[in-house]
């Protein structure tokens, strides 16, 4: 099954490229439709660790086989059985070789043609990097790109498909037009963010603060086009983020996408008629833009020393849940200076809610963002525990005070539980809070609205 | 009943930035979309034409902005820079502290807020409440949905 997910791009968006980034573009468009080709074959859901490891090898043996040979767990190769049925590590770019080519092809073909220098290099380290898998290279000179509108990503980088370790990267490729106006705004957000919480004891400090980027998102695919992201994280190699920095990617034209297919529907769904009649699409659509904006912001600001150490599988959830908290108690600050109004931080609250029933709905397709439901899924039954968040017959009645009041609350017991909680501690709070059954009474209201 | 009037409260220097805006979107961009336009429409085919449209877009916004800058000029009230309060005035500088961490902003008219350059609006929910307020005072900022303790630990 295909993976790629293209996007309609207002022809406005077009004209802000250059005429040579103009003439790039059909090229790179071709060569992110190409990497659909190598997802195609590490995919398959059947299988906790998709096709990267033999799917009658256990858990044990394949830790056993590490133990000898340490590229079989390594992110970026393959593990097969040879003639001896011995384990053994195939890297990715060695068995992907023949769908690698003519990737590498078109990157060079762009390079040769690109006049921004600092984009020619990253495509020409790029096309290497994919061909010889050395890829913090590539990574690197993505950094470092300079004044172009376009970006373009290709490679293995999320470790979500490996649900056996979590560890093997999944092969994604997106090209977008940078939107200069939200980006600058987007960085006005994060400086905010970052002056106004200040330093904590066991912070991972980076050698530079985060840098931000939003794009008109024009083609995905394999796993981005799978997860339909609303944002990134990269580099994905925390040691090459460690040493050289990093940036957030906000993908707008996924955000809208889900928005007008999801978020909305789902709004109409779970809201009474009365409540609704406050919030204009428009004011929605925002709100729901700068939830991924803070939560984006968020699981940056709130790196900590060993905490995928000390909470093993339990990270990403509460990561995932502690995203949400932060973000949106975070946005206290934006509020009090005037960079958001009331009505934009009650959107805001109405879309984590709508988020919550998304992922559920989500999930009903794909595990692949099972992680993001389980972190939901927390906050969502804290919030009615605590009565922030009444529930009567599949109707949602928000009370955003007191929603704020509790997020705020979460985000102290999360931050917690990152900055030096044990497994136990995690454990003891998932436990008390991790359930479906609420989800259920909205079932029926939800019924209609498609998994995308 | 006679209609309140808005007053724009503004200093000298962003009254002037204001006005150097102004001029600029006046003499030089009004003529090049009008220019562009004017080009663009030669192409032919309006309903296919999507540099006419972006123009136009673009045009849009312009008169939009020139629109609102005209009326904060007209209704402009310059505030006096006082050398030294020993109370938050629209200009101060303030060093707070705000749940154990300490931020500098400005305190300046709507129309000169700039949260990106630490320039803080004066109906903002911070500077509606620290206008006024003295070194060592705690002042409560308190929304519909979120509150907030400021310290006042510097007024420059």
């Amino acid at each position: 099954m295909s993976t790629i997910k293209t996007f309609k791009i207002p022809s406005k968006i077009l004209k802000t490229l250059t005429a040579n980034e103009q003439k790039l573009l059909p090229i790179l468009i071709e060569a992110v439709k190409n990497a659909d080709k190598i997802f195609a074959r590490q995919e398959n859901n059947k299988y906790k660790g998709a096709n990267f490891y033999p799917h009658d090898v256990s858990r044990e043996k394949i830790e056993s086989a590490a133990r000898l040979n340490h590229k079989i767990l390594s992110p970026f190769t393959i593990v097969k059985r040879d003639k001896s049925q011995k384990l053994t590590a195939v890297d990715f770019h060695i068995e992907y070789a023949s769908f690698i080519a003519p990737i590498a092809a078109l990157l060079e073909k762009a390079a040769d043609l690109s006049q921004n220098r600092s984009f020619k290099n990253y495509l020409m380290v790029l096309a290497k990097s994919l061909v010889d898998g050395n890829y913090q290279k590539a990574d690197i000179a993505w950094l470092e790109v300079k004044d172009s509108n376009l970006d373009i990503i290709i490679g293995p980088h999320e470790r979500y498909l490996d649900k056996l370790f979590f560890i093997k990267r999944a092969y994604q490729a997106n090209v977008g037009i940078i939107d200069s106006s939200l980006t600058n705004k987007a960085k006005l957000v994060r400086d905010i963010l970052y002056t106004t919480t200040g330093q904590r004891p066991h912070r991972i400090t980076p050698p530079s603060i985060v840098d931000m980027q939003v794009q008109h998102c024009l083609v995905f695919s394999g796993f981005l086009a799978r997860a339909l992201f609303n944002r990134q994280h990269l580099p994905s190699d925390s040691d090459t983020t460690q040493r050289y920095g990093s940036r957030i990617i906000g993908y707008l034209s996924a955000i809208d996408y889900k928005f007008e297919k999801l978020i909305y529907p789902i709004f109409n769904a779970v809201f009474a008629k009365s409540f609704k009649a406050s919030y204009s699409v428009d004011l929605l659509k925002r709100g729901n833009y700068y939830y991924v904006l803070l939560t984006a912001i968020a699981q940056q600001l709130h790196r900590y020393q060993n905490s995928r150490l000390r909470l093993k599988e339990l990270f990403p959830v509460i990561d995932e849940a502690n995203c949400v908290a932060s973000g949106i108690a975070h946005a206290k600050h934006l509020v009090l200076k005037g960079v958001i109004d009331q009505k934009e931080l009650e959107a805001i609250i109405i879309s984590i809610i709508c988020w919550i029933f998304a992922e559920w709905i989500l999930n009903k397709k794909t595990n692949i963002r099972e992680d993001y439901l389980r972190g939901d899924a927390l906050t969502f039954n804290f919030l009615l525990r605590q009565g922030a968040l009444q529930e009567k017959e599949g109707i949602s009645w928000p009370n955003f005070a007191k929603i704020f009041f509790e997020l705020e609350n979460l985000a102290v017991i999360f931050v917690r539980l990152l900055e030096e909680g044990e497994y136990h501690d995690a454990q003891e709070f998932i436990s008390k809070y991790l359930a479906f059954e609420q989800f259920k009474s909205f079932d029926k209201r939800l019924s209609q609205i498609e998994p995308l | 009943m006679p209609q309140m009037t808005k007053k724009f409260v503004l200093t000298k220097e962003g009254l002037a930035t204001l006005q150097q805006e102004y001029d600029q979107l006046i003499k030089v961009k009004r003529p090049q979309i009008t220019s562009r336009i004017q080009s663009a429409r030669e192409f032919g085919d309006l309903s296919e034409n999507s540099e006419y449209d972006a123009a136009k877009d673009e045009q849009t916004l312009l008169e939009h902005r020139i629109t609102q800058l005209e009326e904060v000029l007209h209704k402009a009230q310059i505030i006096q820079t006082i050398p030294k309060a020993d109370f938050v005035v629209i200009g101060s500088t303030v060093v707070v502290e705000i749940e154990g961490q300490i931020d500098e902003f400005t305190v300046v008219g709507t129309m000169e807020a700039d949260p990106a350059k630490k320039k803080i609006s004066n109906e903002s929910p911070v500077g509606i409440a620290i206008l006024g307020a003295k070194i060592g005072e705690v002042v409560e900022v308190v929304t519909p949905i979120v509150r907030a303790k400021y310290k006042i630990l510097q007024i420059k």
